[in-house]
């Protein structure tokens, strides 16, 4: 034997972050490589199972075999190290949910698990969520969740992430409110047990980033979060968005200490900032994104954007994306969008002024940029340090010469350093 | 400029800014700050001189792009760029890549250590024991009974082919 086996030779804790990105199945099979392998994967600090990776899982997949989950029972069972992470995401059938449940149970005395992750498991089955101490990352994803009768909140818990999750009103206050810790909330699409609709009230005091998604489960929201640094507020893509005036109002008031805000269409349409204080600023907040819906002009859109520019002292970026998909109906909608901006005078929007310095509009096709000219227009001839206006599209013809024309003649800049760049990127 | 050492005694001079993607060599230069210019020179044992040029070439790459950019603003050109760079910086023997693994653990260079990792993973995933043996060139000292009867009857269901 000539060459060395070098594999062996690596530390131990090495080889086994070498086998925790196999799959299971050939983890275990390296017990038959020799000796001193023989029980090395029973240290696998984590087991992932199912579909991860894709996040929608795949929806037509029957439910798993009970004697999947009795043999994961047994991997489970076997491991002799710490049980610190685990995923899963399979789907079971009514009756296997019991079996799920032992494991989860399992899981609870191998422990101590400081992220977990569990999706797609579909079916009518709860999932009694059991007290991981641990906990430090939780994602739920299409499932339906109680938490333990003597809960007590997930102290170390940092990162808790919900999309498509059914959970009582009351367990979600419990589960948000009693994990004092959380730096990062992201939840999406509830799905309420029982016929009230959401009212949440967030309190977490070192909460560094939220994303939010409005939608018919949800009648109110407040977030008491000063530490909060990036805040993505969307709305569900089909609600109707009056609905949620009141929601919007609050939930943007907290967010004033943000450095980055990503606020979509219905947000910025249903925004009412009636009842603010005169002075209300924005006052760390240098980054806006901006989702608009090309197709409806609303001239309270156009007050709200200028509203948004005058109470962000220091923005100096702004991205808008445009949701131009359908643009038979963008064409005809052409700029009255925005053509209000250009009617009235604007002075003292002290961003534009001073600190605004980067532009860039996407959108899907260069002929909407009809429905945004009066805005880049404005952005040109008002942001005195603007240095680069970028327009981006990534389909249809190449630049047409035409739309050329119409953005060269936008051009009368405030800025003496500003660039305007067309590009076709690619998604 | 910092210097590392290798094994067989080559020297290498490096940027600061460029080393310091090492979290073991950034807490070495911040220790040694304002230091004579001799403390600002690293030995690196057990790695030999071939490696020390890979990882600074995988330094540089990533130098000129650090990864907040490619986080938060690098279009995706520039990422599906990287990607093939790195898929061809990796496609090496399985040595090398175990030696980058051990540079990467010692020196503490997160992003190398787990591309190595992953492309070693690659390599043996769907194999049989015997396939990985070879690969890996592990020798199997098992006697009879351990091989035939034992080892297949702990976890039967990993020797079935069958979906797991």
């Amino acid at each position: 034997m000539g060459e060395a086996d070098r594999i062996s030779s690596l530390p131990a804790d090495v080889i086994v972050s070498i086998l925790s990105r196999l799959p299971l199945k050939d983890a275990v099979r390296t017990s038959a490589l020799a000796r001193s392998w023989r029980h090395l994967w029973t240290f696998l600090p984590g087991l992932r199972l199912g579909w991860l990776g894709d996040p929608l899982g795949d929806t037509s997949a029957r439910p798993v075999a009970s004697s999947w989950i009795e043999r994961i029972h047994h991997v489970v069972s076997s491991l002799r190290g710490p049980l610190l992470h685990f995923a899963l995401a399979h789907r079971f059938s009514s009756d296997q949910f019991a079996l799920l449940q032992r494991l989860l149970d399992l899981l609870l005395q191998k422990g101590p698990v400081e992220k977990l992750r569990l999706s797609s498991l579909f079916e009518r089955g709860v999932i009694h969520l059991p007290s991981f101490h641990s906990l430090k990352e939780l994602q739920l994803h299409r499932c339906r969740i109680v938490l333990p009768a003597d809960f007590r909140g997930f102290d170390r818990l940092s990162s808790l992430t919900l999309r498509s999750v059914q959970i009582s009103n009351d367990h979600l206050h419990l589960l948000i409110n009693l994990s004092n810790n959380l730096t990062t909330f992201k939840a999406t699409n509830f799905v309420a047990l029982g016929d009230q609709p959401f009212s949440i009230k967030l309190n977490l005091p070192l909460l560094r980033y939220l994303e939010f998604e409005l939608d018919k489960f949800v009648e109110r929201v407040e977030v008491s979060a000063p530490c909060l640094e990036q805040a993505t507020i969307r709305s569900y893509a089909y609600c109707r968005s009056k609905e949620f005036a009141l929601v919007n109002l609050v939930l943007v008031t907290s967010v004033v200490m943000v450095s980055s805000l990503y606020l979509d269409h219905d947000v910025l349409k249903s925004l009412s900032f009636a009842a603010l204080p005169s002075n209300f600023t924005f006052s760390r907040l240098t980054c806006l994104e901006l989702f608009l819906n090309a197709r409806t002009t609303d001239k309270r859109k156009c007050d709200t954007f200028i509203w948004l520019l005058q109470s962000m002292p220091l923005l100096k970026v702004l991205n808008i994306e445009l949701n131009d998909y359908d643009y038979s109906i963008v064409t005809d909608s052409v700029d009255i969008l925005m053509r209000e901006l250009l009617l009235k005078k604007h002075n003292g929007i002290s961003c534009l002024d001073k600190t605004l310095k980067c532009v860039r509009i996407s959108m899907a096709s260069l002929n909407s940029v009809m429905t945004v000219i009066a805005l880049v227009k404005f952005l040109l001839q008002n942001a005195r340090v603007l240095e680069l206006m970028k327009v981006a599209y990534w389909t249809g013809p190449e630049v047409d010469p035409s739309m050329l024309e119409v953005l060269q003649n936008a051009k009368v800049t405030a800025s003496s350093k500003a660039k305007v760049v067309i590009t076709r990127e690619w998604m | 400029m910092i210097t590392l050492i290798s094994s067989d005694k080559r020297k290498f001079h490096v940027l600061e800014e460029v080393a310091n993607q090492s979290l073991t060599i950034r807490d070495v230069i911040e220790d040694r700050r304002g230091r004579r210019r001799a403390d600002r020179i690293i030995l690196v044992t057990n790695i030999n001189s071939k490696i020390p040029e890979k990882v600074i070439v995988y330094w540089l790459r990533h130098f000129l792009m650090p990864e907040e950019i490619a986080h938060a603003s690098m279009s995706h050109k520039k990422a599906e760029k990287l990607k093939k760079w790195e898929a061809k910086f990796f496609d090496t023997d399985i040595d090398t890549l175990n030696d980058l693994i051990l540079a990467a653990d010692s020196l503490d260079i997160p992003s190398l250590f787990d591309g190595a990792c992953e492309k070693v993973s690659d390599i043996l995933k769907n194999r049989s024991a015997e396939e990985v043996g070879e690969i890996s060139k592990i020798e199997n000292e098992f006697t009879h009974e351990e091989e035939e009867e034992e080892i297949p009857s702990e976890n039967a269901w990993v020797w079935r082919n069958e979906f797991a």
